[in-house]
């Protein structure tokens, strides 16, 4: 796992939020992030600049998330903003049938001012995802992100085991595969200075053991199960009851309500 | 007279798709990372999409899972639990990651549905060609990706790249698991 893009425990109005209306929260969001700034001008750019910088509030005053464990968790996709941010100011007329504004031409590279704004727009449209999925995924603990599945959302608590299962199998799986590769590096084999070929026939000998042990254990774990009785029962007993705090509900129909009043003010006044 | 079964999905299924979806996660983290990167140089005369001739082996484990667990709608719960494991190893969708994989699960689904031959070799090829494209477009207009060019040229490697990486190699797998005999099924 990415430590960059691990939860960390923190006493936060996000932290403590719970996860599945967390999701309804950042899919409110994305809905605004998308709402009419799809086009390449300059009110749609300073929408999207509006929405960023209310992310970033959101970040750094709900969340506590620190500037520099953000810069690290967004870096990468920040890389990927800013190479869409210059393909498109440099090759917009190449990238569209629509017309456009030329402002300098030389040989091949056509500036104009549609490409900016859009290459602008596409820039922040993604910082806002990834900043909104930073955030999801640095603030919500993954055991508690489950029981809210099967308590709120109402997931069937076997497909909430199967998430159960899933987290508690990634170090025993990762420990496997490393034992695999240790294995292949004793017999000197290796990815390097390896061709395709050699490359898909290394892949193959690690991937058939890490998948046979991987049946082996789940018809184990399936046998175990089974003859423990488990999905005996349409419902299932819980220990630790989710319950969703008024906060959070509030915020969550704010948030809506701010949305309603966005697509009024789009329809109506045509901001 | 035999008992009805009362899941659709037996336990064994869930495990096995929870077991898939780590390997899924841990090697499309790790593995598959140092697998791609010296090819990566050979697809740049395809300019912003030389990423695409590999992307198929993202889909790889959908195509493998839904050849192990041989029931409809395997492939879709399956994304979904490999989107759920991706957001959690930190994938950079974050939420969104469970979406995409569950779209590219479904899309399996909907191969293995329109042909349904008996070694479920043209399934998977067609499963991963679909999954595969419908993944690489969205990502494309998430991008900003949407000339023409992009769009036809990125769509055909992005199929030829889910049938070669995903649909069969997913199937030569699934076929190598089943000649170990720990899988009592028939083909592949």
């Amino acid at each position: 796992m990415r430590k960059s893009l691990a939860y960390f425990k923190e006493d936060s109005f996000f932290h403590k939020m719970d996860p599945t209306l967390k999701m309804v929260w950042i899919l409110l969001i994305s809905i605004l992030t998308f709402l009419k700034n799809i086009d390449p001008n300059y009110s749609s750019v300073i929408r999207q600049l509006i929405i960023y910088i209310m992310v970033l509030i959101i970040t750094s005053v709900l969340c506590k998330i620190e500037f520099i464990r953000y810069i690290k968790a967004i870096s990468v996709f920040a890389l990927t903003a800013v190479f869409i941010l210059i393909y498109k100011v440099l090759f917009f007329p190449y990238t569209t049938t629509e017309s456009f504004t030329l402002i300098y031409e030389l040989s091949f590279i056509k500036i104009t001012h549609e490409g900016i704004f859009e290459g602008m727009g596409f820039a922040l449209r993604i910082l806002i995802l990834t900043s909104l999925s930073i955030i999801f995924i640095l603030t919500t603990e993954p055991k508690k992100m489950v029981q809210s599945l099967m308590q709120v959302a109402k997931v069937p608590y076997r497909i909430g085991y199967t998430l159960y299962a899933a987290l508690r199998f990634i170090p025993s799986v990762y420990e496997e595969y490393k034992n695999i590769t240790n294995a292949h590096l004793i017999r000197g084999v290796g990815f390097s200075r390896i061709g395709l070929y050699s490359r898909l026939k290394l892949l193959k000998s690690s991937i058939i053991p890490l998948l046979i042990s991987g049946i082996r254990r789940a018809q184990e774990i399936s046998i175990a199960m089974d003859s423990r009785g488990f999905g005996a029962y349409k419902e299932r007993t819980i220990v630790n009851k989710i319950e969703i705090k008024s906060l959070d509900k509030v915020f969550v129909i704010i948030t809506l309500f701010f949305l309603i009043f966005y697509i009024f003010l789009l329809m109506y006044y045509k901001i | 007279m035999e008992k009805k079964k009362k899941y659709y999905f037996s336990t064994f299924n869930l495990v096995l798709m929870a077991i898939i979806a780590v390997i899924g996660g841990v090697i499309n983290g790790t593995f598959m990372y140092n697998l791609i990167q010296p090819f990566k140089p050979l697809f740049t005369f395809l300019g912003p999409i030389s990423w695409v001739p590999l992307s198929g082996l993202y889909v790889l484990w959908s195509i493998v899972a839904r050849l192990l667990i041989r029931k409809r709608g395997a492939g879709t719960l399956y994304g979904l639990i490999q989107g759920f494991v991706e957001m959690l190893a930190g994938n950079r969708l974050g939420p969104w990651a469970i979406l995409f994989a569950g779209m590219e699960g479904l899309l399996v689904d909907i191969g293995f549905e329109i042909i349904r031959d008996k070694t479920k070799f043209l399934s998977s090829l067609l499963g991963a060609a679909l999954a595969n494209l419908a993944a690489d477009e969205i990502y494309f207009f998430i991008f900003g990706l949407t000339s023409s060019y992009v769009l036809y040229v990125g769509g055909i490697v992005a199929i030829i790249s889910g049938i070669i990486f995903a649909g069969l190699l997913g199937w030569l797998i699934a076929r190598a698991i089943y000649n170990t005999g720990i899988i009592k099924v028939a083909n592949p």
